[in-house]
């Protein structure tokens, strides 16, 4: 869906992505970290979407994520290496915190934010009507 | 005649056949209808537990709603209330410069 508004506006929206791995999800937090590195090989989004297409895998195999890390080409050592670098960690800690202290009243995921305002649903119509009013407002 | 006893002979016996084969299409019926009968004592005693949790739970939903009257209505997203968190080093899809920033925590689970 998040895909369909990116292409929908191509030069209006980012996406900006953050991670809020439940701390009772202990693979959520490992792919994070491989996902996270993969951002230093250039291939973050597309590490991504393996993981979120396959996350149900996770759970019996939480090194999946290295599996798709070798299939796009990255190299695998560095980005085990990289995945337990303090840089990481405190990375995902820090994204952690920001949903914590933003005083949004549910800190559930996904969560997200149009310009600092929480849609009516997830649906393309309802992200699309708080844009269309933010890029208004813009005008 | 002795075609004739033949032929009686054939009659009776397929006939005690037939009924042979009833009487053996009568016992495996009767053990597949006792199956199901106890099967269905088996759904029923399930069934029976469920309705007595279903019963406990409204209990206990009932009882929190008295306990709380706020709790029961779960804040409502509020469409104009606005959340400001930074970019920082998060990863960024799309165009950096764009007027609208889709922030979304996730979570692989």
């Amino acid at each position: 869906m998040v895909d369909d508004i990116l292409k929908k506006y191509p030069n209006d929206v980012k996406l900006v992505i953050k991670n809020f791995p439940l701390s009772f999800h202990k693979q959520a937090m490992k792919a994070a970290q491989y996902v996270l590195a993969a951002n230093n090989q250039g291939k973050y989004y597309d590490m991504y979407k393996r993981v979120m297409e396959n996350y149900r895998s996770l759970k019996a195999n939480e090194d999946l994520p290295l599996q798709f890390a070798g299939e796009l080409g990255l190299d695998v050592e560095q980005l085990k290496r990289e995945a337990n670098s303090p840089a990481i960690v405190n990375q995902i800690q820090t994204e952690i915190n920001e949903l914590k202290n933003s005083g949004i009243p549910r800190m559930s995921v996904p969560k997200f934010l149009i310009n600092g305002k929480e849609p009516q649903g997830r649906s393309l119509e309802a992200f699309s009507s708080v844009i269309e009013a933010e890029l208004k407002k813009k005008k | 005649m002795i075609k004739r006893s033949i032929k009686y002979f054939t009659l009776v016996t397929s006939s005690l056949l037939l009924i042979s084969c009833f009487e053996a299409d009568t016992a495996s019926l009767e053990k597949a209808i006792s199956k199901v009968q106890d099967n269905q004592k088996i759904i029923l005693q399930k069934i029976e537990s469920l309705e007595k949790g279903q019963q406990g739970l409204r209990k206990n939903i009932a009882s929190n709603a008295k306990a709380d009257p706020k709790k029961g209505n779960k804040p409502k997203a509020d469409p104009n209330k606005v959340y400001n968190v930074a970019v920082g080093n998060s990863f960024v899809k799309g165009n950096a410069k764009a007027p609208v920033t889709i922030t979304y925590w996730t979570d692989f689970q």
